[in-house]
C-alpha cells in the first residue's frame, strides 16, 4: 500500500532559498542544495522547488540549482515557477528533476500539458493549481475559482472543471494550493482538497495552510490528499519531518518510516 | 522511462536490442529499472509491443476502478513510496526488509508467465510482481536511484553481484492479483 508523502517546498530566488531561519547543524539555509540534503536526510519523501526569480537570467541559475540537487539527493523532486514551454521542461528534466510543475502557463495554453505528457510522460507533468473560494455561480459551479499571478488575477475558470480537464490532457499529478489558506497556518482547505482528490484519478498534493501536525493528519485523511506540502512548519524548525511521520504513523496513516 | 513502443523502437534504431540480447546470453549482470522491468518480457500491453523476451511473460496495465479495503479509490499511475514482500532470496535484495520503501511511478506492471521469476511483490489495489530475476538479469519496477538509502543499497548490491543466480532460493509462492 502506498505511503502518504510529506513534501517540503523550497522557494528559490536568484539561486538562493528564501525561507528557513532556525536551522542547526551548520546548514546554510540560503543554499538550496544544502537545504535539499538536510530534508533528504530528515526523511522527506520528495521535494518541490519553486523558482520565484523575476529576472530573465532565471533559467540558467535555476538549472545549476537543479543539477546540484540531483547530484546530492536520491529522492524525486519537482521544479515549478516560470515553466512556459517544452524547452523549459526539457532543460529542467535533463538537469535531473523528476517532474515539472506548470501553473499559469497551463491556463493560458492548455496544450503545454498534452505536449509535455507526450514528450516526457504524464508522470513528470504536475499541474499547479492556485484556487480561491468564491460564490457558486453558473460559471463557477464548484465555488472554487482558478487564480493566477499569486492570486491577484481571477480567470473565470472553475477549479474542479479545470482539474478534470487537465487530467484528460495528460497531467500526472496535481499540486493543489488554496490561496485562502496559504500562509495562515490554520490548516489546509479540506473541502477543496477532498473535492478535487475525489474527482480525479491522479494523485493530489495538498498545499497551503499547514500549521500543525494535526492539520497534516486531517488533509491526508478527511481531505483525501495523497501527499502534503509543508513549508513554514518545517522551515522554521517548529516540527521536523521525523516528528510529522512518527505522529502520523501512531495514528495509523501509512508513511515511509525508514530512510 | 517512457512508453514501451517508443523504447523498443529506440533500442532497435540504435542496435542496442542486439547488444542486450548478446550480453544477456553472455552472462553479464543486467539490471532493468521501471520500463526496463517490462520490456525484458515477451511483450507489453502498452502499444501492443513485442519486447526482448528475456523472461516469458507480459507487461499488463493496472485494472481501472480499483479500490482499497478502506473503499478509497486506487489512483493510477501507481506513484509514490511502497514496500516489498520478498519471496525469493537474491544477492541484489540483501539487507532489504519489509520496512524499506521504494519509489514507484508506473501504470503497467510486469507479469511473468511463472512465479519462479518473481523475487518480490508489492501491492497497489492488486498484488503485483515488483522484482524479477532470471540468471544474470534482475529487474525492478521501482526506481532505486530515487529511493533514498534503500535504493542506493540495492544498487550497491547489484554492483557487487557476479551475475550468478544463488544456488538455491528460499521461496514461498506469491499471491498475485488477490485483493488485500
Amino acid at each position: 500500500m502506498l505511503s502518504k508523502r510529506i513534501i517540503p517546498c523550497l522557494d528559490v530566488r536568484n539561486g538562493r532559498t528564501t525561507k528557513g531561519i532556525r536551522f542547526k547543524n551548520n546548514v546554510d539555509i540560503g543554499d538550496p542544495v544544502q537545504m535539499a540534503k538536510y530534508y533528504y536526510e530528515q526523511g522527506a519523501d520528495e521535494l518541490v522547488f519553486y523558482d520565484i526569480t523575476a529576472s530573465n537570467e532565471r533559467r540558467d541559475i535555476m538549472i545549476d540549482v537543479v543539477r546540484g540537487v540531483a547530484e546530492t539527493i536520491f529522492i524525486p523532486f519537482s521544479v515549478g515557477g516560470g515553466i512556459r514551454s517544452l524547452e523549459n521542461m526539457r532543460s529542467v528534466l535533463l538537469a535531473g528533476a523528476e517532474k515539472v510543475s506548470v501553473n499559469s502557463a497551463a491556463i493560458r495554453n492548455p496544450s503545454i500539458l498534452s505536449d509535455g505528457a507526450k514528450a516526457f510522460g504524464s508522470q513528470c507533468i504536475v499541474l499547479g493549481m492556485d484556487v480561491k473560494a468564491v460564490q457558486r455561480s453558473e460559471r463557477i459551479p464548484s465555488g472554487y475559482e482558478m487564480v493566477i499571478d499569486g492570486g491577484r488575477v481571477f480567470t473565470g475558470l472553475d477549479a474542479l472543471r479545470w482539474a478534470i480537464e487537465a487530467e484528460g490532457l495528460g497531467a500526472g499529478e496535481i499540486c493543489l494550493n488554496s490561496i485562502d489558506a496559504d500562509g495562515t497556518q490554520k490548516g489546509y482547505e479540506l473541502d477543496l482538497t477532498a473535492l478535487i482528490s475525489g474527482s480525479v484519478n491522479i494523485p493530489v498534493i495538498a498545499s497551503g495552510g499547514a500549521g500543525s501536525i494535526d492539520h497534516i493528519y486531517d488533509v491526508l485523511t478527511k481531505g483525501r490528499a495523497d501527499a502534503a506540502l509543508v513549508a513554514s512548519i518545517v522551515h522554521y524548525g517548529r516540527v521536523s519531518i521525523a516528528d510529522i511521520k512518527s505522529d502520523l504513523h501512531s495514528r495509523h496513516v501509512k508513511v515511509r518510516n525508514k530512510w | 522511462m517512457g512508453a514501451a513502443g517508443k523504447a523498443l523502437k529506440d533500442l532497435k534504431d540504435l542496435g542496442l536490442d542486439e547488444v542486450l540480447k548478446k550480453q544477456f546470453a553472455g552472462g553479464k549482470p543486467i539490471l532493468g529499472i521501471c520500463l526496463g522491468a517490462q520490456i525484458i518480457l515477451d511483450r507489453s500491453e502498452e502499444n501492443e509491443t513485442p519486447c526482448l523476451g528475456f523472461i516469458p511473460g507480459v507487461a499488463k496495465r493496472f485494472p481501472q476502478d480499483l479500490s482499497s479495503s478502506k473503499e478509497e479509490k486506487i489512483k493510477i499511475p501507481h506513484m509514490g513510496w511502497n514496500s516489498l514482500d520478498i519471496i525469493g532470496f537474491h544477492p541484489v535484495l540483501r539487507d532489504t526488509t519489509p520496512d524499506d520503501e521504494f519509489y514507484f511511478v508506473h501504470s503497467f506492471y510486469p507479469s511473468p508467465a511463472t512465479y519462479s521469476h518473481v523475487l518480490a511483490t508489492s501491492h497497489h489495489g492488486i498484488r503485483f510482481p515488483a522484482v524479477l530475476g532470471s540468471s544474470n538479469l534482475v529487474a525492478v519496477q521501482f526506481h532505486p536511484e530515487k529511493s533514498g538509502r534503500s535504493g542506493l543499497r540495492l544498487l550497491d548490491n547489484f554492483c557487487k553481484w557476479d551475475g550468478c543466480q544463488p544456488p538455491f532460493m528460499i521461496r514461498r509462492s506469491p499471491i498475485c492479483s488477490a485483493k488485500e
